[in-house]
């Protein structure tokens, strides 16, 4: 004892009145006061908007703008501005338009949510991947847990960016799919190694040792037992997963190494730089992709602060 | 003589620990331990022992989560050590446990239903979902719980009493012949710990034995039939509980008898006592006896060989202490 | 444990203490009004089944209560000093130095990374100030001749290696870690940090609950020579009667949040006054007689809703009309004894009577 600070929870949480108290996670009661909270609502609502606007958008714009061209309004600014040529924006095309004429709008329909959908794809894998193996490594142990650490831990300390440019200028035709596979690749030893440890400190809590007893397998245990108090843990771990992949399919992308055949949003901030859009002020053509990107960073990190105070009550507004 | 319902012969634990500098060391947890309950009447057994007397890790290798390093355990004529998985699969039908924490082993995502249903399932207990209702309806009240008050709600709705309780039920369900109760009570609070006990009692009365494992030798007198102390891996006395309790003649067990404080104001301690101030390392198999450093009556011959239980009063009481060597010249009588 | 502290004063006045935990569905009133004394040189028991607020009651003492829990009201008076009064600064240097805490699973909360002697270092330098001003005020000074100024650094590990002898823990624990300590040895490395600055009033949570029975008792004896050799008044909570009967002058038994009774530990033993009072020494179990169990049930009632009137009413076996209207006050029905239950009536020469006695002989 280095202070008079007491620890906090000893003294301070009262004894659980005989109702419902509702009080950590792991108990998958979406009505509990901790899920509402309000950064994890925001984060959703801002990513489940993106989402949206590529399912519902495309009925009520036409998203094949984004790879048609329209020759007749190349460089059109949005709606409101003049671009260098003086003409006007136009509600035809209320974002504007690139080198080509393919509209802005559309564009942001369709590649904003295709990042994301790499993102989530690729997180997916990672921690599928991670799940089998973490749960493997770290409840059966010995020689095995050994191999796995040893692959991951090595996966970790690969240089993921120059493989992925290195493999993605190799590749001829690379679809969304390939992108997620080849992200995913370099995203599971994180997903592996938390879950394993995760799970090394299940193992010894007493009702898997109960479960033993009441004559459960080995996957009886890990899976209905361990796996569902994992679950937020999962969810958080999904989340941190799908934003760096987000961020690495954007750096490739923007690279000029991200899918040819879909609009995405880095795709287009390197089009725009291709087209020299910096300097001759087509702000609108990197800049409404990059604003989208901005967003959507922000959602993830919403949602990751709103399971941060799930997880963790002492970071609830209350207390 | 019946039949036993376990037998534990000889048997020794040890554990290997890295010391520091990456020396080996090793820790004897238990040494030449001999246990016998019989099929029946059902029985209380209580070991008792502070820690590192090995009681837990006897509550571990009875479980069957360690093997043992030497020595058998006998369980209805089968050795264990040497058991096909059919009789593995058995052995955990017949040897259920009750544990020291009460909310740790519940799975905090499930409802109490949960722990019921694992058993049903995995031991094939009910053929019908109705069934199964009526057995664990029945189970809960054996012992004073109603389903429809705690099957719906979670565990941290529940006090501590009541999950132990639960506990004692879902082992109860399973019919086994053996319990072992490892510090059921010693984390429930004071006034709630008599109820389990009473249980355990009554549980007691309908046929399972229990291995009850605690430190507290207060509610071991109240409940346990036979009794063993353990220290430092070895049998200090054992006997009736009541003569152990009322009439402990090891050393070791006076002291431990004299340090439980009596609810009386006029009943104080006498004199103060000191601790060794060292660990005991108890490193190797034969060091003789190891309450030495401590014992007030100690002499040299005490520390050739561990010694052997001798019989030192009534029928079955019995002290691993040198003192009651009747060959011994001068020898303390029983 | 004869007791001639009747005459002795006061150190630590509690009136009408209220400590509140706020939830979404009302306040739970963990400690409702409760008002004693401490007086010097004694160890007062505080005891209550699991949920009574006794550990809540001492951090409400020590002002060591955070959200959702807070003092909602009462005086607290160390000394002469209104504890509620102070600011934080001034809460911060009492601590250790007039006040100290030895709180519950003090010795798992040991620093793992920093040694013995590292830690109780720090607890002296943080409140030497305000200790300083503490023995100036003494008469004579104390025992160990400290200069009343900061100690140099031999001086604290003399003192320091004093305090270890004191406690009866060999030297060589001055620089080792927590974890390689035994249980009994980590409590009283506790101990020596709770008495490092001489303070009046130690309050000490289940300082011994872990421990094996043979070390408890070591651990319960160095706590009497802490009370008998340097006069610290203590406040013990816990809820081993046993231990209590060993160690506390006085009794104070709590229930819900609420003082039932006080009384000397021969009072509470021999004739335990008030309902649940008598249940408790009932429920304990002994080595001297096998007894069949008294099985009883833990707090009934809502704690955010107690019920109007007396607060055992619900358990009570000798309840009353009155008991659900009236809320009873402590009386002292003899001397030393104090409860709180309409059971006990005054007559009037000043006297009081058992209700259920008359009651038995009419």
């Amino acid at each position: 004892m280095t202070t008079s600070q007491p620890p906090v929870d000893v003294a301070a949480v009262p004894p659980a009145p005989p109702e419902d108290a509702p009080r950590t996670m792991g108990r998958f009661n979406i009505w509990d006061t901790p899920w509402f909270n309000a950064r994890l609502m925001t984060g959703v609502g801002i990513i489940t908007a993106i989402l949206l606007m590529g399912v519902v958008g495309q009925f009520f714009w036409d998203v094949g703008m984004a790879t048609e061209r329209d020759r007749t309004a190349r460089f059109a600014p949005p709606v409101g501005f003049t671009n260098f040529r003086g003409e006007p924006g136009s509600w035809a095309h209320p974002l504007g338009t690139n080198n080509l004429g393919h509209d802005m709008l559309a564009v942001a329909l369709v590649g904003a949510p295709n990042t994301f959908l790499i993102g989530f794809i690729a997180a997916t894998i990672g921690l599928g991947v991670g799940i089998v193996l973490g749960f493997t490594g770290g409840f059966l142990g010995g020689w095995i847990d050994d191999f796995i650490r040893l692959i991951s831990d090595v996966t970790l300390t690969i240089p993921a960016l120059m493989v992925l440019i290195v493999l993605n200028s190799v590749l001829d035709r690379i679809s969304i799919t390939t992108m997620a596979l080849i992200i995913a690749a370099f995203a599971w030893p994180r997903a592996t190694r938390q879950i394993r440890s995760q799970v090394l400190t299940m193992r010894e809590s007493g009702y898997v040792q109960m479960a033993r007893l009441s004559g459960a397998s080995t996957f009886g245990i890990m899976f209905k037992e361990m796996l569902p108090n994992l679950i937020p843990y999962l969810f958080a771990s999904f989340i941190a997963g799908a934003t760096g992949a987000i961020l690495a399919a954007v750096g490739l992308e923007t690279l000029g190494l991200g899918p040819q055949n879909v609009p995405t949003l880095g795709g287009t901030i390197y089009d725009a730089y291709r087209g020299s859009a910096l300097s001759a002020n087509f702000w609108w053509w990197w800049g409404i992709p990059t604003v989208l990107l901005a967003v959507m960073f922000v959602g993830l990190l919403l949602v990751n602060l709103g399971l941060d105070e799930i997880a963790n009550p002492r970071l609830r507004g209350r207390k | 003589m019946s039949e036993m319902l376990l037998s534990i012969r000889n048997a020794t634990k040890v554990y290997t620990q890295r010391g520091a500098g990456g020396s080996k060391r090793q820790v004897v947890a238990l040494q030449d331990f001999n246990l016998e309950i019989a099929e029946s009447p059902a029985t209380i057994t209580t070991i008792a022992g502070e820690s590192g007397s090995g009681k837990s890790t006897l509550a571990n290798v009875v479980l069957g989560f360690t093997p043992l390093s030497s020595g058998q355990i006998v369980f209805e004529g089968t050795d264990m050590t040497r058991a096909t998985p059919s009789q593995q699969k058995r052995y955990r039908r017949e040897v259920q446990a009750v544990f020291q924490d009460p909310f740790g082993v519940y799975n905090p995502f499930y409802r109490i239903q949960h722990v019921f249903d694992m058993v049903i399932r995995n031991f094939g207990l009910a053929k019908s979902k109705s069934e199964a209702r009526e057995m664990i309806e029945q189970a809960l009240n054996v012992v004073g719980l109603h389903g429809q008050d705690v099957l719906r709600k979670y565990p941290h709705q529940l006090s501590g009493g009541q999950r132990q309780r639960i506990m004692m039920a879902r082992a109860y369900m399973v019919k086994p012949r053996l319990i072992v109760a490892d510090e059921p009570v010693s984390m429930v609070d004071a006034s709630l710990r008599a109820a389990i006990l009473d249980v355990m009692m009554r549980l007691r009365d309908d046929g399972i034995s229990f291995l009850y494992i605690t430190h507290d030798l207060s509610t071991a007198y109240q409940i346990g039939d036979r009794i063993f102390i353990l220290y430092q891996g070895t049998i200090a006395e054992t006997g009736n509980t009541v003569d152990v309790i009322g009439e402990p003649r090891h050393p070791y067990v006076q002291l431990l008898i004299d340090s439980v404080p009596e609810p009386d104001p006029n009943i104080q301690w006498e004199g103060t006592i000191e601790l060794p101030p060292d660990e005991e390392m108890r490193t190797s198999q034969n060091s003789g006896c190891r309450f030495y450093p401590r014992c007030p009556h100690r002499h040299d011959r005490c520390l050739t060989a561990s010694p052997p239980l001798y019989p030192v009063g009534k029928a079955g009481h019995v002290a691993s202490c040198y003192l009651y060597d009747e060959a011994e010249v001068g020898a303390v009588q029983g | 444990m004869t007791d001639n502290n009747t005459q002795n004063r006061t150190v630590l006045d509690v009136k009408d203490l209220r400590v509140y935990y706020e939830t979404p569905r009302g306040d739970v009133k963990a400690v409702d009004g409760i008002s004693f004394t401490l007086r010097e040189g004694e160890i007062l028991g505080l005891v209550g089944e699991s949920g009574c607020g006794k550990s809540t009651a001492a951090m409400g003492v020590l002002q060591l209560i955070s959200p959702p829990g807070r003092i909602v009201s009462g005086e607290i008076n160390l000394d002469g000093t209104d504890l509620l009064g102070l600011t934080t600064e001034q809460l911060r240097q009492m601590r250790w130095s007039r006040l100290a805490l030895i709180p519950q699973g003090a010795m798992n909360s040991l620093n793992p990374t920093m040694k013995i002697h590292q830690q109780i270092a720090d607890v002296i330098r943080q409140h030497e100030k305000a200790a300083m001003v503490n023995l100036a005020s003494k008469n004579g000074g104390n025992d160990d001749g400290k200069p009343a100024q900061r100690m140099s650094r031999a001086e604290l590990k003399t003192r320091i290696l004093e305090l270890l002898q004191w406690v009866g823990l060999p030297e060589r624990i001055y620089s080792m870690y927590p974890h390689e300590l035994s249980g009994g040895m980590k409590q009283r490395a506790c101990i020596a940090m709770a008495i490092a600055l001489n303070p009046s009033v130690i309050i000490a949570d289940e300082s011994t609950s872990a421990l094996d029975v043979v070390v408890q008792r070591v651990v319960a004896q160095t706590m009497l020579k802490v009370k008998l050799e340097l006069g610290v008044s203590m406040i013990m909570i816990g809820h081993d009667m046993g231990l209590m009967a060993q160690m506390a002058d006085r009794i104070v038994v709590m229930y819900a949040g609420n003082i039932v009774e006080i009384a000397t530990v021969e009072h509470m033993f021999k004739n335990p006054g008030h309902p649940y009072t008598q249940l408790l020494i009932e429920s304990v179990p002994s080595l001297k007689e096998r007894k069949p169990l008294k099985i009883t049930e833990g707090i009934t009632h809502d704690p955010r809703n107690p019920p109007p009137g007396c607060i055992f009413q619900l358990r009570c076996p000798f309840v009353m009309d009155r008991c659900h209207t009236e809320k009873p006050l402590r009386q002292e029905i003899r001397p030393g004894q104090e409860v709180a239950c309409h059971l006990y009536e005054e007559q009037a020469d000043g006297s009081y009577i058992d209700v259920r006695d008359v009651v038995e002989h009419s």
